[in-house]
């Protein structure tokens, strides 16, 4: 039950700046420090969503959804993740994978689509969440040196024909979202058990920890 | 002369020379330049220029370094300031690069006396950027997945040049492309960014003496997102008449931020919001249920949204949703209150029973009906009376009695809890006490002090008193509780209330009490019109109405008079407001004063117009002290004069009214054998026939009967004429000029007598005809007067004759009067002119009458007459008349007349009183 209250009367300047405040602490000048692997994990999530957006975007954009066309069969490299720990230190590779056939679907759609088309924006929005998870990957494992292991893999083989270039990059979309959406699962239910576990560890007497 | 071409054929030469040189290469040369070129320095350095001539330029022309001359647009510089470093290159200094302007040029004196510009370079000074500062940004979201950022900053001072401030951004191992302001320096919009990785951010500014950056801003752009509202908000009632639910979409994805919200929401009408409280809307959710609102009442909701963990910006409030909860039965009775009115009978009351529709916060709901039930209190022994009414008012005829009545509300979900008001037959309670009451905050409040016993609830009653209208009555409930209220109705300014409050004891109420009262006080909008009611010598008594309600605008705490004099200070007296009258005293007899009168509330006075007034020259009594002894004193002369008058009567009698002998009674007519024994005077044609006369003039002074003179009327005089005629020789006279006889004693018989009786107030005299007759000598004739008044005594007396002369003084001056008017006319017939000047004026006859029977003035010789013969004449006659109380014939000759015309000798017969002795 609430009781009425009057309605905020200090100033929204004040308040505002105060947010900013608190907010931004880096404001003074910080270095730029390392994600912290709850932002990789909340990426991880964002990224899920958004690979499955973009599929199903993809799919009915480029007239896909028939016969379940692009959920079969997804590239090999996309067929992880391989549960355990280690899941994030094998991430890297999976993820400059991706963003470089996202770089081959855009170059496609590009020469399918008007500038600005949605496609297009899209394709460049999952990109650059991709390039960020790299980002954060970097920063989260700076000893893991994957800069060389992203370097830009040739492309696809010339272009064949236009449709199978879209069905080869709805099934990468395809395998992508369930890549995510799998990642982000362990990552949660990883998530979750650390939780439970730091919440048992404050309720009873100390036990030894598992990794 | 010849200098001068002298010097102008050697500058010509030397500019073909520069050009001839400078063509020859086949480019255009200068002769030298500046170092540096066109430098851009930085404000308040120190700046120095160099100018290199070229060695070509130094065979051709003569020109050395040392004619080198710098200028600043067209200012020379001085020549402190420069620095011949070889033959060939001249430096410029500048302390400080403020002063410089554009250009500069280097030039020179050739032959000492013609200036040739060399080179000239551009300056421009400005400042290097600052650090820019204050670096922030913010995300907004755009759409469900578009969240552009947008960085603001601080670019410093203003640096006179161009600076170019360039956002930078970017991931620990990769770099994004600057963002570049548009039509501003102070921010820029990242169109896109991505969450949940640590993004550095700083500013760049550059100009051309130098960049700064500002510090980086490390920061995860998720921390900074300021959401969209949610949207497509819907309000739903609930089950429960106060619960409303509200339910939303999230255009933010929660797998991107967890939201927590605010909502707010007032009643329809207000503008004051109340809000859910933050913390049971603190977690991710799409709708929420409002709790505690009121029934059937409308309300207006917003909500808003932000990271659940309170990082970053509020959105905006959403668009605003209307909800109405469902209906309650009223939560209370209505207020019930009655107008008893007793005196249309001794026997019962017409009671107006009234009552306040409730509230709709209390109402809950549309009210359908009011049930109101009458209960008759013992004595009494009368059933219930139940009444539905739709309107908020019922008036009732009951017996005299106590009564109980009750009130409930009933809308389309139930009945309301019962108002009862007791109806007693008497207010016998015990009544509130010190009521008063105080303006507040544009509203009046109303204080009493509570008595001593438990009271249920207060009414107050209060309605606008005003001359124009009747009181009509306001009332409100107040709790028992309570011992002050602000009066919830109307209240107007400058207008007078009536507050009554009574006390409602469960088993009565007790007597009203009342007070006056004023929202807001205002000077009287007029003055009091004063006037007097008396006015005295040094008071006057002041009377003036009371202004009306409406005119007062608040208490009338004093009236005030102000009188003064035309030139005197004015005078203020304070009267009582209850007073309708005064008396000004001490004032100043026979004095213009103007008074006026002001009446003042607590706001201030205003008067009302001037009167004015005098004050009486005499107090009371005094024109009576000074008529009553002034009039008893004129009285007093005057019957001090009558007694007088009285007492010396006879001589006034003498002095006023002389004895005037009368003719027809003298003796003398009936003395002389001649005449007719009687003459019949009433036959006047008899004894003067028409044409025995001419020229006869005759003067009839009638008091009464002014009417004409007419012949009849003068044919006696023929008769007269006659009569002198044959008393020539005699001494005879008219009046007191007659020595011989008395004139009465020759005109007058009985039967004259009655006629003179007739005529009594009319005076006659007789005249003197001095005219002749057809061209004869005119003849002396008496006429003689047939008045009754009698003869002067100075006339009857020889002894008085010598007093007559003031007599005589005063009628010569009638006589002159009437001179002039023959003196005029001395050739007509004397009857014509005598018959005008009748005509013309009688009051002057009288006085020439008077004259003429005198006959014994003297003054006759002064009327002028003397020019005429007959005049001078009759003059000598009249002076011996006078003088020697003789009438000597020969003053009549020239007159022959026959015997039988000649006028018979009368002798004296007897002697009267008042008589003349003939002598």
């Amino acid at each position: 039950l609430q009781h009425p209250s009057s309605p905020s009367s200090s100033s929204p300047a004040v308040t505002k700046g105060l947010i900013i405040l608190w907010a931004v602490p880096g404001q003074g000048g910080r270095p730029l420090q390392p994600p912290t692997l709850q932002q990789v994990q909340a990426l991880v999530r964002h990224m899920a969503e958004d690979a499955q957006e973009l599929f199903i975007f993809y799919e009915k954009d480029q007239h896909l959804t028939i016969h379940n066309l692009c959920a079969n069969r997804p590239p090999e490299w996309l067929r992880g993740p391989v549960p355990g720990p280690g899941v994030l230190r094998a991430l890297p590779d999976t993820m400059t994978r991706m963003a470089q056939a996202l770089q081959d679907i855009t170059r496609h759609q590009r020469d399918l689509n008007p500038p600005g088309a949605e496609i297009l924006r899209r394709l460049a929005s999952t990109h650059l969440k991709v390039r960020g998870l790299l980002s954060n990957l970097d920063g989260l494992f700076p000893d893991h040196s994957s800069r060389s292991a992203r370097q830009p893999l040739p492309g696809p083989t010339a272009p064949t024909k236009i449709f199978r270039q879209k069905l080869e990059g709805c099934r990468i979309l395809w395998g992508y979202a369930h890549f995510m959406a799998k990642l982000n699962t362990q990552l949660e239910a990883r998530s979750h058990r650390k939780r439970r576990e730091k919440r048992k560890s404050h309720r009873g007497p100390a036990r030894p920890a598992h990794s | 002369m010849f200098s001068v071409w002298n010097w102008a054929a050697h500058g010509l030469y030397l500019l073909l020379s520069i050009c001839s040189i400078e063509v020859s290469g086949g480019l255009v040369q200068s002769c030298g330049h500046i170092i540096p070129e066109s430098p851009v320095l930085a404000l308040g350095s120190n700046f120095t220029a160099l100018c290199i001539l070229n060695e070509s330029c130094l065979d051709f022309g003569n020109i050395y370094a040392n004619q080198i001359i710098w200028k600043i647009k067209n200012r020379v510089v001085p020549k402190e300031q420069y620095h011949e470093i070889n033959r060939t290159v001249s430096s410029v200094t500048f302390n400080d690069t403020s002063s410089l302007a554009t250009p500069l040029t280097c030039n020179i004196l050739a032959d000492g006396q013609i200036e040739q510009n060399i080179y000239g370079i551009t300056v421009t000074v400005g400042l290097p950027p600052e650090k820019p500062k204050n670096l922030s940004c913010i995300v907004h979201q755009v759409s469900k997945l578009t969240y552009p950022m947008t960085c603001t900053w601080n670019p410093g001072r203003y640096t006179f040049l161009d600076t170019s401030f360039r956002l930078k951004y970017r991931w620990p191992q990769e770099n994004f492309p600057d963002c570049i302001p548009k039509d501003v320096n102070n921010s820029c919009t990242i169109s896109d960014v991505q969450f949940f990785v640590n993004l550095e951010v700083w500013v760049e500014a550059a100009n051309a003496l130098g960049k700064a950056e500002s510090d980086p801003l490390v920061l995860d752009p998720i921390e900074i997102v300021k959401p969209l509202p949610p949207h497509n908000l819907t309000v739903n009632s609930g089950i429960l008449p106060t619960v409303l639910k509200l339910s939303w979409e999230n255009r933010i994805s929660a797998a991107l931020m967890k939201l927590k919200f605010n909502i707010r929401y007032r009643i329809m009408g207000s503008t004051d919001w109340m809000q859910v409280p933050p913390e049971d809307t603190a977690s991710p959710r799409t709708s929420f249920s409002v709790q505690g609102l009121k029934p059937c009442t409308e309300y207006v909701f917003s909500i808003r949204c932000m990271k659940e963990d309170g990082v970053g910006y509020w959105s905006d409030w959403s668009e605003e949703k209307t909800g109405v909860t469902t209906e309650d039965k009223p939560s209370r009775g209505p207020p019930l209150w009655r107008i008893v009115d007793a005196s249309r009978s001794p026997a019962s009351w017409t009671v107006h029973l009234m009552w306040k529709a409730l509230e709709p916060f209390e109402a809950n709901g549309v009210i359908l009906r009011y049930e109101v039930t009458i209960r008759a209190k013992s004595p009494l022994s009368r059933p219930p009376e139940k009444y539905s009414v739709n309107t908020t008012n019922l008036t009732l005829n009951l017996p005299n009695g106590t009564y109980e009545v009750t009130v409930i509300a009933h809308n389309r979900v139930g009945a309301s809890p019962p108002s009862v008001l007791l109806i007693p037959a008497t207010n016998s309670k015990a009544p509130v006490k010190n009521v008063r009451t105080l303006p507040k905050d544009g509203k009046l409040w109303v204080g009493w002090t509570a008595p001593n016993s438990y009271v249920l609830k207060y009414v107050i009653e209060w309605c606008l008193v005003s001359n124009s209208s009747d009181c009509i009555i306001e009332w409100q409930n107040e709790p028992g509780n309570v011992q002050g209220t602000y009066l919830k109705g109307d209240i107007k300014p400058y207008k007078c209330y009536l507050i009554t409050v009574y006390p409602l004891y469960a088993d009565g109420q007790g007597s009203g009490q009342s007070v006056k009262a004023y929202l807001q006080q205002d000077r009287p909008s007029k003055g009091p019109t004063i006037q007097t009611k008396k006015v005295g010598k040094a008071e006057a008594v002041l009377t003036w109405n009371h202004l009306t309600v409406d005119e007062q605008n608040g208490f009338i705490r004093s009236y005030t008079i102000f009188y003064k004099t035309v030139d005197g200070n004015e005078t203020a007296v304070a009267v009582d407001p209850s007073k309708t009258e005064y008396t000004l005293s001490s004032l100043t007899s026979d004095t213009l004063y103007t008074v006026r009168m002001m009446a003042s509330t607590d706001e201030g006075g205003r008067s009302g117009p001037d009167f004015t007034f005098t004050t009486q020259k005499f107090g009371k009594g005094e024109i009576e002290a000074i008529v009553v002894p002034v009039c008893l004193a004129f009285l007093l002369i005057v019957l001090l004069g009558v007694l007088f008058c009285f007492n010396k009567r006879d001589l006034i009698k003498k002095h006023i009214w002389p004895i005037v002998p009368d003719p027809s009674k003298s003796n003398i007519a009936q003395w002389s054998p001649q005449v007719p024994p009687k003459h019949n005077f009433s036959s006047k044609d008899q004894m003067y026939p028409e044409g025995s006369f001419t020229d006869v003039s005759v003067v009839e002074i009638e008091a009464d009967d002014k009417k004409s003179f007419s012949e009849q009327d003068l044919k006696p005089f023929d008769l007269l004429k006659k009569e002198k005629s044959t008393s020539e020789g005699h001494s005879s006279g008219i009046g007191g000029s007659s020595c011989m006889s008395s004139p009465r004693q020759s005109v007058s018989d009985s039967d004259e007598g009655e006629t003179t009786q007739n005529t009594s107030s009319t005076v006659q005299y007789s005249t003197v005809v001095l005219n002749g007759y057809r061209d004869q000598t005119p003849v002396q004739v008496f006429s003689r007067s047939e008045s009754t008044q009698p003869l002067l005594d100075s006339e009857e007396r020889s002894e008085d004759h010598a007093g007559g002369g003031d007599n005589t003084a005063q009628r010569q001056q009638y006589f002159k009067q009437n001179g002039g008017h023959d003196e005029t006319n001395t050739d007509r017939p004397c009857f014509e002119r005598t018959k005008q000047i009748t005509s013309a004026n009688e009051g002057d006859l009288v006085g020439f009458a008077q004259l003429q029977i005198s006959g014994q003035s003297s003054q006759l010789l002064g009327l002028g007459l003397e020019k005429s013969p007959q005049d001078a004449s009759l003059s000598d006659v009249l002076q011996t008349s006078t003088e020697g109380q003789t009438v000597r014939p020969e003053a009549v000759e020239g007159s022959p007349l026959s015997v039988d015309e000649m006028p018979k000798s009368y002798l004296p017969q007897t002697v009267r009183q008042g008589g003349y002795m003939p002598q």
